[in-house]
């Protein structure tokens, strides 16, 4: 009884395992397929092609999004990294009045809607004539990242016993060369995974890089939404950027893997 | 602080304007709780009608994800074979992008060329209009299902991990079955980090806008248009930007209550 218990668990955890990793292999596949095979969805087995991703880098211009994606994320994950770890640790070292409250604010920032915070960026883009900027993706970006990051730091600073930190200073270190030289090594893997999980959430953020660009910077995450044409969806070319703007992440997701199940516990 | 405070702010503003896309930002009026009101009033159609859609979607999708995570997470608890490529597996959902996410979705679920009515076919010889007026919110919730339950599953695993082993075997010993342990107790223990896990996933529900965007706009008609759906209709598409404004900061505002809820809980766990 127990056995025969023990295996059904078994059967469905590969069943939901399936129904997780399904859509993806599912795309992956439809990204090597011709149009013509679209009209056979279960075939398994079929000649693959590389049209798809031709006609998405020629006549999509794939590397202009990825190059641009590249750029606002990067651009995001350095700032909201060095403003970060510095509120964090001002945040963590300091007594600071109201600190509930102050945490309060800037967790709820991290989880509240996208799509209501957007309407006062795009208020500012046009006021200033900034939609379509890197300038005004990148902004947004941080301050839906930086919180994020404020509060992995937060948790990384307090496993760094103070002591430490308050030898480097009386040997004379100051308090940034304490931070620098003795804290920031010790937590080097947390930050790197911090890093890592922010870099994720700019590359496949979506509401901010649909409304606040155009023509001018091109997100790879709204890319898909211009491949409707009259003839429909361009379904083959759609799952070829998909699996293009989904390969950095997933490498990323598996290299931090242990880092991402700690993160989330 | 500053930072994060600014927008909230700037959005209740224009909450309380005229302003609308194609007008000069100095054109706008402060016309105070009009928009709340016109909202509130019923005479914006659509307003409550997808305040309770969201909540619906939220109920069902955060009940199934719950369901789906914690069995999952029993499973995986054992420590099976292949553990590692179960969790990696499990993980693939949560690296996609919101909006690949309902597109590729909305290719499998296409009623002609779609692989799902393509599978029915073959075996039960039906095909299901999925993004149609009665299956379209269906699989809606479907696709946040997919997207969110591996993050259940996960924080459920790692609080049974942090269960210590020793009185459950104690209890087993003494004669109660295996159901009696988990429910009697596992379960008990595992509470916090159930209700924890539930208002996240209400959170990450009740915002859904990519996935929903891609998968059906909110349609047919307004099947599935759920609160942020309805906010961007009546920004962008619309232009009604302040009145938008109004219905995004009833958005926030339960959001905010949510995690406030998800802190309270946390802090009580700490104690």
């Amino acid at each position: 009884m127990r056995r025969l218990r023990h295996w059904i668990g078994t059967a469905w955890l590969w069943l939901v395992c399936a129904f997780a990793a399904f859509p993806l292999a599912y795309m992956l596949a439809t990204s090597f397929k011709t149009r013509a095979m679209l009209y056979e969805p279960a075939r398994v087995l079929f000649v693959p092609t590389l049209d798809n991703y031709r006609a998405a880098v020629l006549q999509y211009g794939l590397h202009k999004y990825v190059v641009d994606t590249l750029v606002v994320s990067l651009a995001n994950v350095a700032l909201c990294m060095v403003l970060g770890t510095a509120a964090a640790y001002g945040l963590h070292r300091f007594a600071l009045r109201y600190k509930a409250l102050v945490l309060f604010s800037i967790l709820s920032a991290r989880i509240l809607p996208s799509i209501a915070l957007v309407i006062p960026f795009y208020i500012i883009g046009t006021v200033f004539g900034l939609l379509d900027t890197y300038f005004i993706l990148i902004v947004a970006f941080v301050v839906f990242n930086l919180p994020f990051v404020i509060v992995m730091m937060k948790s990384l600073f307090a496993n760094v016993p103070p002591d430490q930190e308050e030898a480097a200073m009386l040997d004379g270190c100051s308090r940034a060369g304490a931070l620098a030289k003795v804290v920031l090594p010790q937590i080097r893997h947390g930050l790197f995974a911090t890093a890592i999980m922010s870099f994720m959430a700019a590359w496949n953020e979506f509401t901010y890089a649909l409304f606040l660009t155009s023509s001018n910077v091109k997100m790879i995450s709204t890319a898909v939404v211009f491949f409707k044409t009259e003839r429909g969806i361009l379904w083959g070319e759609v799952s070829a950027l998909g699996v293009i703007a989904m390969i950095p992440v997933i490498v990323l997701c598996l290299a931090t893997q242990k880092y991402l199940v700690k993160g989330i516990a | 602080m500053l930072l994060t405070a600014l927008p909230v702010v700037l959005l209740a503003y224009i909450s309380v304007t005229s302003f609308e896309i194609g007008y000069a930002w100095s054109d706008r009026e402060v016309v105070g709780g009009a928009n709340y009101a016109r909202l509130a009033s019923g005479r914006e159609v659509q307003f409550w009608p997808s305040l309770w859609l969201s909540l619906f979607v939220t109920a069902v999708s955060v009940t199934v994800k719950l369901a789906l995570g914690l069995s999952v997470a029993v499973v995986l608890n054992r420590k099976p074979r292949f553990e590692h490529l179960a969790t990696m597996l499990l993980i693939l959902p949560m690296a996609v992008n919101p909006a690949i996410a309902g597109l590729i979705w909305k290719l499998m679920l296409s009623f002609d060329f779609g692989i799902v009515n393509a599978l029915l076919q073959q075996i039960a010889g039906i095909k299901v209009v999925w993004l149609g007026q009665s299956y379209a919110l269906l699989s809606a919730i479907i696709v946040l299902v997919w997207m969110h339950f591996p993050l259940s599953a996960l924080m459920l695993l790692a609080g049974l991990r942090s269960i210590d082993p020793d009185p459950l075997e104690a209890a087993r010993l003494d004669g109660c079955s295996d159901r009696q342990v988990f429910w009697r107790i596992v379960f008990p223990q595992l509470a916090p980090v159930v209700i924890g896990s539930c208002l996240l996933q209400s959170i990450l529900a009740f915002q859904s806008f990519g996935p929903i965007f891609t998968l059906t706009d909110g349609g047919p008609g307004s099947a599935t248009t759920i609160l942020p759906m309805y906010v961007y209709k009546v920004a962008f598409g619309i232009g009604e930007i302040g009145l938008a404004a109004a219905a995004a900061v009833v958005l926030v505002v339960i959001i905010m209550a949510l995690c406030a809820a998800m802190l309270a809980v946390g802090k009580r766990e700490q104690h």
